[in-house]
């Protein structure tokens, strides 16, 4: 086999394709994590029911996340993914625990007549929901780990020539 | 020849061992995600079943030392798949001025997941209180302010305050006494003509004595009296009897107080003819 005839057994995706890849990622995070909440609250609100959530922790923290996300994306082939996906993973973790302090949801009005308030915490659900950042911080930890022990193995993996 | 393993399996395992711990929870991660969403649909679905039915009041009564006992309940079906666990009430009872009147609590229960359950609730109101006195002759409407704290599928702590309006029937409701003009007895006193009447429109049945005493401008007694009296829930009284005072004493007011083994109360004074 001559230095010419040399094939590599990952194919890497070309600059335009990695940036297509974030940014359609940073789309569906910013309309699930900014848009789809944004238009629940005004939703729910017309019908009496609040939502404590800072409107701009929401939009700051989603889009924080969409961005650290997509820039991981974006990063996939370096070494700099795993450190990315921890940041990105801490950062929604740091989110999740935030909105744990805004996590009631009340309603006042009227209902066949009575006069009525319901407050109904979330805190517990929140705190479930945070194991998945706490995942995806250990993930980016291996991810890390791996680049750091076996740079440039992981690419076989994740662009394996088919 | 016989076979042997790869030489590169194990090696490949080694180098990849971080690579598949990040994507064991990677996957991991999905799967959570994924059971959340379904426990999410079911909590909500769960929560949109949970069916209240309103305090029925009163359902039943009990009288000792001027409280009335009432024996409400509170029905809750929770079809769903959750439990509200644990659950429980507390009921303010406002007079028709937001006066508080009586205070009732149940202890803490669990509504089983796929379950009904009725919590009764005992509401005691002193009927001797000043804010009492009206709601004794005036049939009215009460408030009642029920609180309901629990936690729903271990997760969602609520609470929830309802206002709801109950109908009050007043045990002497329309009490009404007609005092006659004094005549003059050969002893020397006043007889006054005393007629009173008024209809149970409680759920306590009356039985027991009314007391009446005429007093002078001092409050000095200058006469008493008194009706035994038994009527049942919805039943009308009318009667009277005649109260016998010196003109001296200078008779100006009548006090009435119904007196029974159970309770004793004072009914509003009235000013004489």
């Amino acid at each position: 086999m001559t230095e010419g005839s040399f094939r590599p057994n990952y194919r890497l995706p070309n600059r335009i394709q990695r940036m297509r890849g974030a940014v359609a990622l940073f789309i569906l995070y910013a309309i699930v994590l900014v848009a789809v909440p944004l238009v629940v609250i005004h939703f729910v609100a017309t019908y009496g029911v609040s939502v404590s959530l800072p409107l701009l922790l929401i939009v700051g923290g989603g889009a924080a996340i969409a961005v650290l996300s997509s820039w991981a994306e974006y990063r996939k082939p370096t070494s700099g993914y795993g450190p990315l996906r921890m940041v990105a993973s801490g950062a929604t973790l740091v989110y999740v625990l935030a909105l744990v302090y805004f996590a009631s949801i009340s309603f006042q009005g009227t209902v066949e007549g009575h006069p009525i308030a319901l407050n109904v915490g979330y805190a517990g659900l929140l705190y479930l929901i945070a194991i998945l950042p706490l995942l995806g911080l250990l993930s980016g930890l291996f991810l890390t780990l791996q680049d750091r022990s076996y740079p440039g193995k992981r690419l076989l993996k994740d662009y394996p020539v088919r | 020849m016989a076979s042997s393993p790869p030489p590169t399996a194990p090696s490949e395992r080694r180098t990849f061992a971080f690579y598949y711990a990040s994507k064991a929870l990677s996957w991991g991660g999905t799967a959570l995600a994924v059971a959340l969403m379904i426990f999410l649909a079911t909590v909500g679905y769960s929560a949109s079943e949970l069916t209240y039915e309103g305090i029925s009041f009163p359902a039943a009564r009990s009288v000792g030392n001027n409280i009335a006992d009432f024996n409400t309940s509170v029905d809750l079906a929770n079809p769903g798949y959750y439990s509200l666990d644990p659950f429980g009430i507390v009921i303010h009872l406002l007079s028709n001025r937001s006066v508080l009147m009586g205070v009732g609590s149940t202890p803490m229960h669990s509504v089983p997941g796929g379950g009904s359950t009725e919590i009764p609730v005992v509401l005691p109101v002193d009927l001797a209180s000043p804010a009492a006195q009206s709601l004794l002759v005036n049939n009215t409407v009460l408030e009642t302010v029920i609180w309901v704290n629990g936690t729903y599928a271990s997760l969602f702590p609520l609470h929830l305050q309802l206002t709801e309006q109950v109908p009050w029937g007043a045990p002497f409701h329309g009490l009404r006494y007609v005092v006659g003009a004094g005549e003059p007895q050969p002893n020397g006193t006043l007889a006054f003509p005393f007629n009173l009447s008024f209809t149970d429109d409680s759920r306590l049945p009356i039985v027991g004595t009314l007391l009446f005493r005429v007093t002078s401008p001092s409050g000095a007694t200058c006469g008493t009296g008194s009706l035994g009296i038994i009527r049942l829930p919805g039943q009308s009284y009318s009667g009277g009897t005649r109260v016998y005072v010196q003109p001296s004493c200078g008779p100006t007011a009548i006090d009435l107080t119904f007196e029974s083994p159970l309770m004793t109360l004072e009914l509003p004074p009235e000013a004489l003819p």
